[in-house]
């Protein structure tokens, strides 16, 4: 799992590629909280996420809520069609918004 | 000096050898050294006495160093006692044959006082770690073992019976994948009339998810006991939005738990149930179709504390089957990677023969040849309940 982090504009643009399982999750916990703390509005390009195990979709929550409950907003962006699925049946689609860019 | 309290034991058959390691060993603060002429006195010694360490000689008659740690080698003790094996300095050949026998380090006579120092506590100090760590694990893994105990207890025994006028069949599983885990399954009735169904997952594994696992049961059969609790569970959604907001509330960590929630009433044979983001239940009809109770409720437990979650209801006729499974099933990989998926669970409801009523040990069983011997990969749980056809007897 592989993250990069764009700052400079007023939403912040994450990149995820690969498997946002366990070990994926850990490589992502650090930087996405961090961001979390500092921007209110970020986009996750999910493109590139191949599988998401529910560690992995804690951290996007986890994330999703530290900045909604700040008044601002995360969305998916471009989430394959297996990820968006696990994330409708756990009905988890009102709290990680789902877009196509 | 130092007062150190390690054992040690020196072998040496030339006497005056001994005496100068003894001297040298008390300037470094050991008291307790035992001494030993040759290979059969010194496992004499050990066998009354279990040392920390052992200065060993190699050349020495009876038997020698060699012998010594074959012995040790042979019986384990290896494992258990380092051994610093002395040689002249001529010597490379026996002490690398030492070495490969268990020894776990070596020193040259005449002694460098310095080299005798390191050396002594260097092994001591790797000893002490080892021993720290094996105790440490040790107790850890007895822990978990007794919470596994706790865990798995927490779960009712299935159910085969008269309940209410009907003939009713509750079957049951847990197996966590490692000593404790996230899911949680459990059935109670309410009254006559009220059969619950529960099944949760909690989204990690180990004993994390193992005391949200605690916490959520502990709450529904809370709230079972309640003097409305009749009322409270015909309506799931309630018991639900109960449950959800206590386990939202301080939850920075964001563990969440897909949940399902059902109460069936005997009665009518309504089913009523609560999905919040979990594999949506299996419902098999007698005449053997077999339909998924899709409604999705709400999002899993903990999250939003304000969530409200929205029922939804079947009517269950004699004949019909109820199969709630977590992802542990539907997620289990074979050995070429592919998932077992849902198709086969649902394929596997719809086959089951009409008396069979606690089929769910079998369906374990194909999970368990599916992985092919690979370590379980999650937790798994499953609730089955059966109203058989015809009255009660």
């Amino acid at each position: 799992m592989q993250i990069a982090i764009d700052e400079s504009g007023p939403t912040a643009k994450v990149v995820l590629t690969g498997r946002l399982d366990i070990a994926g999750a850990e490589v992502v916990a650090m930087p996405l909280a961090t961001l979390a703390g500092n921007k209110d509005n970020i986009a996750i390009d999910m493109s590139g996420v191949s599988f998401v195990a529910s560690i992995g979709l804690r951290h996007l929550v986890a994330t999703a809520k530290v900045v909604v409950r700040r008044g601002g907003r995360l969305v998916l962006v471009d989430t394959r069609p297996a990820v968006a699925e696990v994330i409708t049946v756990s009905g988890l689609a009102d709290l990680l918004h789902m877009e196509q860019a | 000096m130092t007062d150190r309290i390690e054992k040690i034991l020196a072998v040496d058959d030339v006497a005056e050898n001994r005496d100068i390691l003894v001297r040298r060993l008390r300037r470094l603060g050991f008291a307790d050294i035992d001494q030993a002429a040759d290979g059969v006195a010194a496992l004499d010694a050990m066998k009354s006495k279990t040392y920390d360490l052992v200065l060993l000689d190699i050349m020495m008659p009876e038997l020698d160093g060699f012998g010594v740690l074959e012995a040790l080698k042979r019986d384990g003790r290896i494992h258990h006692i380092p051994v610093i094996v002395i040689s002249a300095l001529s010597e490379i050949e026996p002490v690398v044959r030492c070495i490969e026998l268990g020894a776990e380090d070596f020193l040259f006579k005449p002694f460098n006082p310095t080299l005798l120092r390191a050396r002594v506590l260097s092994t001591l100090e790797k000893k002490a770690l080892r021993d720290r760590t094996r105790e440490e694990l040790k107790r850890k893994h007895f822990e978990l073992n007794e919470a596994r105990t706790l865990q798995l207890s927490l779960v009712p025994p299935p159910f085969s019976g008269d309940a209410a006028g009907r003939r009713l069949a509750i079957d049951v599983v847990l197996e966590p994948a490692k000593e404790v885990g996230g899911d949680l399954v459990d059935h109670f009735r309410i009254g006559d009339d009220l059969v619950v169904l529960v099944l949760g997952d909690v989204s990690d594994k180990g004993a994390g998810a193992a005391l949200m696992m605690a916490r959520t049961h502990a709450m529904v059969r809370g709230l079972s006991a309640r003097p409305d609790a009749a009322a409270l569970f015909r309506e799931p959604e309630r018991a639900v939005g109960i449950v959800n907001a206590a386990l939202a509330e301080g939850n920075a960590a964001c563990m969440f738990v897909t949940f399902v929630l059902a109460t069936l009433d005997l009665a009518t044979g309504r089913f009523s149930y609560i999905r919040a983001g979990h594999i949506p239940p299996f419902h098999r009809r007698a005449d053997g179709t077999v339909a998924r109770l899709t409604c999705l409720s709400g999002p899993p437990l903990g999250l939003a504390e304000t969530a409200v979650y929205k029922p939804d209801a079947v009517m269950l006729a004699p004949g019909d089957r109820i199969m709630i499974v977590t992802d542990g099933f539907t997620e289990a990989r074979g050995a070429d990677g592919a998932l077992y998926g849902e198709e086969k669970i649902g394929d596997f409801v719809a086959g089951l023969a009409p008396d069979e009523v606690a089929p769910l040990g079998r369906l374990v069983e194909t999970i368990r040849a599916y992985e092919a011997g690979q370590p379980a990969s999650d937790d798994i749980a499953a609730v089955l309940l059966t109203m058989e056809p015809g009255d009660a007897a």
